[in-house]
């Protein structure tokens, strides 16, 4: 097994007195799509933006490419190729679909043209109203544009917070066709979602969070077979006698 | 006309100082009330440079430029970093500036004394234009010259840069633009530099054009400042500059219809009736901001 | 000895009661700098018409000033705050400043005011009669501290929408602390220029405003005590730089500002906050043998009646549907679990029910109220209470207080019978500290009343937030996602409480993203989808309903798309108005269908 390109170990996360995350660990290797998958309030967004610096961690270890990141500012891992796709997309509404995807190459300290009209070539919609405030475009078209400002960037590891949020089935698909293409590409994906079955379907390995704890992981086909899965999300139990023992922990 | 150009250059000086005001409280939401004391500092370390120092206007306008850039970073770095993340960091940070601000008073008493100061004698050529029947002094189209060329890079700084385009996205949402590189408390100190440094020119600028100094002067021009950019839009730069303008010419006809012991009520009417019927400003928009 | 430090002495007494016209309105969360204005109005108009020394005695004549004074400046903050009261934060300082501003100039410009040379007036006040006046001032904000007027203003401080929601009318309680700040510049204008000799309208200008606002800051704005502390400090500085010998001018200025750093940045309660503050627990708090004697007693609607009615409700935001066309009718006695997936809309919905949001389509009626239509004080009046997503505590308020506030709706106005020390004001402080503690202790935080409510743990800060919406005594009780955080033990136990609180007669809506806890204590669950409703029916129906697992975890198969979002070729309806919930879920239940339902189920449910 050749060396994950992000490893995080045991991270826990805290706001004041309340604990998010309880000691998560997982890793991605070079090239593979990754899915963190839960309820809400699982936890999973406290945990993507602690490993992309947004948060600082209350404990555990962040490694990417090797080094230590668990303390670095966000900003400057984006130089280093670690970028986010945030959740609710966080286009800058007032700004152009031009300046948002200039804001993706904020980090080369210069423009970015050529990436730009790659992204264009590669989202027409977004060439077409280059100019419009990117918040006259629909809650797809901003996904993309989420999505593309990331991609300027030119991520070693993209990591992307719930990108089927408010979105419709068919638009989803749509993003996932993208992601996909993206991990084709040869770029790494964390992708944390609440749509666990489409992202499932998607990763090669899967992580289930249940209030801030990994309940189960393993390749993402045994995982999207596993009825236990519904449970982590519904808390039903599918085996209603076990109802007092904490979840059982542990991969598959 | 006269008249006419008369408001026009003291516009344009509130225009400059007010743009100060309104760059810190569109990126940062917070009044930066040590603003005016920059103000006042700048015009007398610019008489000082003058006076003492031999240099002339040309050179100390840059020198000021720098130190009122140096003050900035000060004011960001003590009144408004540590209280980042504070709930009650909107009204801690009118505070905290309104002690920095007396700081800087005090210090300037301290140096300079309580007096009242000018420019030595014969600082800048009395030379005299003709315009269109009106009388124009050299020192009028320099402080014109100077205002307008600093509004204009500063306009195309944040329509067609890069830094700019940051400020834009730091106004708008911190947190995306954290998630895009971008170092968030650099492009804030960034702004606060750019912001006292323009209010710096402004303190020398009206120094020249009244030919006097007082430790008081930046609170007179602090409530007018204020005005300006409630009146323009809070946060919005060209509401400030049209807004500067507006006040210049609107003081100027009141002196010279009503009488000049009303000239200062004028700001407050217009800040009373754009804060009544239109509080987001003639050129702002209004933040909306989620339950 | 006292005679030496008479000067210095008056004026702490002076600054600390202008400091009290700043604390006035500080403790309600306004930053006012009017307060100069208030004062100059009051000095002139009462030099002016008050009636001379030599006719009615120095005495009276100060009496008759100062009445004359306050009722100028409680006028006048009438009269600027009617139109001002709306503006928050800094807009409302820089409109309070232009007003002083503006205050200041036209009495330069009046002949009666003696212009710039300024108006003589005669030296009648001594150091006791300030020393009194300052008495008399401190014990008023002292007195209202406790009560439930004080409480009213601290917590539109401290969360102006929760103080909202509790029923207490925010417009009314904001201007009131307006006036009273109006009224103490107005002595204070008249009491200083009664003892200057000389009155300016320079002497009320900006710096004025500033050296008023800074005292009340340093002392603390959260105390009663700190306007006097603050004053005592300010005054005493240049006294002890004499005493130790230095004369510099502008080093009293230079520490006075620096102190003023400081004290903002390390001590943000001012000097007051270094004296511990007590919560009283009352202490019989099991008694309820005399429940609600002194409280309003509320009168619940009987199982079965209508409780709230929802008609084609919906809600856009910038072309975008949040809620669309909801069509649902609770009744009471019923538990009423909202879910779905995150951004369906449930928050955008119970706030549209509470009042908070108004609907932008279709209409409501909650206890007889029309959703829209009724401000959120008015709606929490008509029984209506809730908690938030996000906990909004009163935060530097103690948990007892916290409830106490909570009861706003069913306690009775103390403050002015608490200034004469009437016992029946006693009595119903008891009552409502009595059903506070009850409403503690039914959440189980007892224990803990004194402490802070920002210094709870985040399970405590929920079950905090459930007391205090449970203390205005609600016929429908909304819970924004009330187990979030929670461990397994603590979300029984709250399934626990909102199991018996529905057979108190209470009706409950909640939002909860445990689905479990959902299913074992609703009667009735309604999931929402893309605003939609997708399915509603009994927690047994709802667990067997495919389409909500598939809300929750997408669907099952998948059909390839035709037409592509990025080339623009594929409709997007969060874009605009569409159809857009999961194919396989709309046919399960209609949205018109999800508004009838079974006679509620009242039998009460074993939550463990």
């Amino acid at each position: 097994m050749s060396d994950p390109i992000l490893s995080v170990e045991d991270l826990r996360v805290s706001y004041g007195r309340v604990q998010a995350v309880r000691g998560v660990s997982f890793e991605a290797e070079q090239g593979s799509l990754v899915t963190l998958v839960g309820a809400n309030g699982a936890g999973k967004s406290s945990v993507i933006n602690a490993v992309s610096g947004m948060l600082r961690p209350a404990g555990g270890r962040i490694t990417f490419r090797g080094q230590d990141i668990t303390r670095t500012p966000a900003h400057a891992l984006v130089k280093r190729g670690l970028v986010q796709v945030p959740e609710g997309r966080q286009i800058l509404a007032t700004l152009t679909i031009e300046d948002n995807l200039q804001m993706g190459a904020w980090h080369t300290g210069g423009t970015a043209q050529k990436s730009i009209t790659a992204m264009y070539d590669r989202f027409p919609v977004l060439a077409e109203r280059r100019a419009l405030p990117a918040g006259a475009l629909s809650g797809g078209e901003q996904q993309m544009l989420a999505i593309a400002r990331a991609l300027v960037a030119e991520p070693a590891v993209m990591l992307m917070d719930e990108p089927s949020m408010g979105l419709a089935p068919k638009i989803v698909d749509e993003v996932f066709r993208v992601i996909e293409e993206i991990r084709a590409s040869g770029t790494t994906v964390v992708l944390v979602e609440q749509n666990a079955r489409r992202a499932l379907r998607a990763a090669d390995h899967g992580y289930v969070l249940q209030t801030g704890e990994v309940v189960h992981s393993g390749p993402a086909a045994d995982l999207l077979a596993d009825e236990r899965i519904v449970e982590a999300y519904l808390g039903v139990d599918t085996d209603s006698r076990r109802r007092d023992g904490p979840t059982q922990h542990g991969g598959l | 006309m006269q008249q006419l150009l008369n408001g026009i250059f003291i516009g344009s000086i509130y225009a400059l100082f007010a743009i100060g005001f309104t760059l810190v409280f569109g990126i940062l939401d917070r009044l930066n009330l040590a603003h005016p004391a920059v103000f006042a500092a700048s015009a007398f370390v610019g008489i000082e440079l003058v006076e003492r120092g031999g240099l002339s206007l040309w050179a100390a306008l840059p020198i000021v430029f720098v130190f009122g850039a140096v003050l900035g970073l000060l004011i960001e770095r003590l009144a408004f970093r540590p209280l980042k993340g504070r709930a009650d960091a909107h009204f801690a940070g009118l505070i905290s500036s309104i002690a920095l601000a007396g700081m800087v008073i005090a210090l300037l008493q301290w140096r300079y004394g309580p007096d009242t100061r000018r420019f030595p004698a014969g600082s800048f050529p009395d030379t005299r234009y003709e315009v269109a029947g009106a009388q124009v002094t050299l020192v009028q189209v320099v402080i014109l010259g100077v205002s307008l060329a600093l509004m204009v890079g500063l306009t195309y700084m944040v329509t067609r840069t890069r830094l700019g385009r940051g400020m834009r996205a730091v106004a708008e949402n911190p947190d995306a633009a954290r998630v895009l590189g971008v170092n968030v408390d650099r492009i804030t100190a960034v702004t606060f530099a750019i912001s006292s440094a323009l209010g710096a020119v402004a303190g020398v600028l009206f120094a020249i054009n009244v030919n006097t100094a007082q430790l008081g002067m930046g609170s007179a021009i602090e409530l007018k400042g204020l005005a300006v950019i409630i009146v323009g839009g809070m946060g919005s730069l060209p509401g400030a500059l049209i807004g500067g303008l507006a006040l210049g010419l609107a003081e100027v006809f009141a002196v010279q219809y009503i009488g000049s012991s009303w000239r200062d009520v004028i700001a407050f009417g217009l800040l009373f009736l754009i804060l009544l019927l239109r509080p987001q400003g003639l050129l702002g928009a209004r933040k909306v901001r989620e339950v | 000895m006292l005679l030496e430090y008479a000067t210095t002495l008056t004026f702490i007494a002076l600054g600390a009661i202008f400091a009290y016209s700043f604390y006035a309105v500080l403790i309600a969360g306004q930053l006012s700098l009017g307060q100069a204005g208030f004062a100059s109005l009051a000095a002139f108009s009462a030099a002016s018409l008050a009636p001379s020394g030599d006719d009615v005695g120095d005495v009276p004549a100060l009496l008759i000033a100062v009445v004359l004074g306050m009722a100028v400046g409680a006028l006048a903050s009438v009269v600027l705050g009617l139109p001002t009261m709306h503006l928050r934060g800094v807009f409302l300082a820089i409109a309070t400043l232009g007003f002083a501003e503006a205050v200041r100039i036209v009495l330069l410009n009046q002949e009666w005011t003696g212009g710039a040379q300024g108006l003589a007036v005669p030296r009648i006040l001594t150091v006791g009669m300030a020393w009194t006046a300052l008495a008399v001032v401190a014990y008023w904000f002292w007195r209202m501290g406790r009560s439930r007027y004080g409480r009213a203003l601290e917590a539109i401080r401290e969360d102006e929408l929760a103080a909202r929601s509790m029923g207490i009318d925010v417009g009314r309680h904001r201007l009131a602390a307006f006036v009273t700040s109006g009224a103490v510049a107005g002595l204070y204008g008249v009491l200083y220029a009664y003892y200057v000799r000389l009155i300016a309208p320079g002497d009320f200008d900006f710096v004025a405003a500033v050296e008023g606002l800074v005292t009340a800051v340093l002392g603390g704005s959260t105390m009663f005590l700190g306007p006097l502390l603050g004053s005592g400090f300010q005054t005493m500085i240049p006294e002890i730089q004499r005493a130790v010998g230095v004369e510099a001018g502008w080093i009293r200025p230079f520490l006075a500002s620096l102190l003023l750093l400081v004290v903002i940045l390390f001590l943000p309660g001012g000097l007051a906050s270094l004296i511990p503050r007590r919560t009283r627990m009352p202490q019989s708090d099991g008694g309820d043998g005399d429940r609600g004697a002194h409280l309003a007693a509320r009168r619940h609607p009987a199982a079965g009646e209508t409780v709230a009615t929802l008609a084609g409700l919906g809600k856009e935001y910038g072309g975008v549907h949040a809620v669309r066309d909801i069509d649902l009718e609770i009744r009471a006695g019923e538990v009423v679990g909202l879910i779905g997936p995150n951004g369906a809309g449930k928050t955008t919905l119970v706030n549209m029910i509470s009042g908070l949001v108004p609907p932008s389509s279709g209409s409501a009626t909650v206890l007889g109220a029309s959703i829209g239509r009724t401000p959120v004080h008015k709606l929490a009046g008509a029984g209506v209470s809730r908690t938030f997503q996000h906990s909004k505590l009163f935060n530097r308020l103690s948990a007892l207080e916290n409830v106490l506030v909570g009861g706003h709706l069913v306690s009775r106005p103390t403050f002015l019978r608490r200034l004469l020390w009437l016992p029946s004001s006693r009595r119903d402080e008891r009552a409502a500290l009595e059903h506070a503690a009850r409403c503690l202790n039914r959440v189980g935080l007892g224990d803990l009343a004194g402490n802070r409510a920002s210094s709870l743990s985040y399970g405590d800060q929920r079950r905090l937030e459930i007391a205090r919406a449970l203390a205005s005594e609600p016929s429908l009780l909304i819970l924004d996602e009330p187990a979030a955080g929670m461990n397994h033990v603590e979300a029984a136990k709250l399934s626990a409480l909102i199991t018996s609180l529905a057979a108190d007669g209470l009706t409950i809506l909640f939002i909860e993203h445990n689905v479990g806890m959902v299913l074992e204590t609703c009667t009735r669950v309604v999931v929402l989808n893309f605003g939609e409703v997708i399915a509603s029916g009994t927690p047994e129906e709802i667990a067997a309903d495919p389409a909500v697992i598939e809300a929750y975890l997408g669907t099952e198969d998948h059909e390839p798309v035709t037409g592509s979002i990025a080339e623009g070729t594929l409709d997007d309806p969060t874009g605009g108005a569409a159809q857009n919930a999961p194919a396989g879920a709309v046919t399960n239940v209609g949205p018109s269908a999800a508004g009838t339902l079974e006679p509620p189920d009242t039998t009460s449910r074993d939550a463990t």
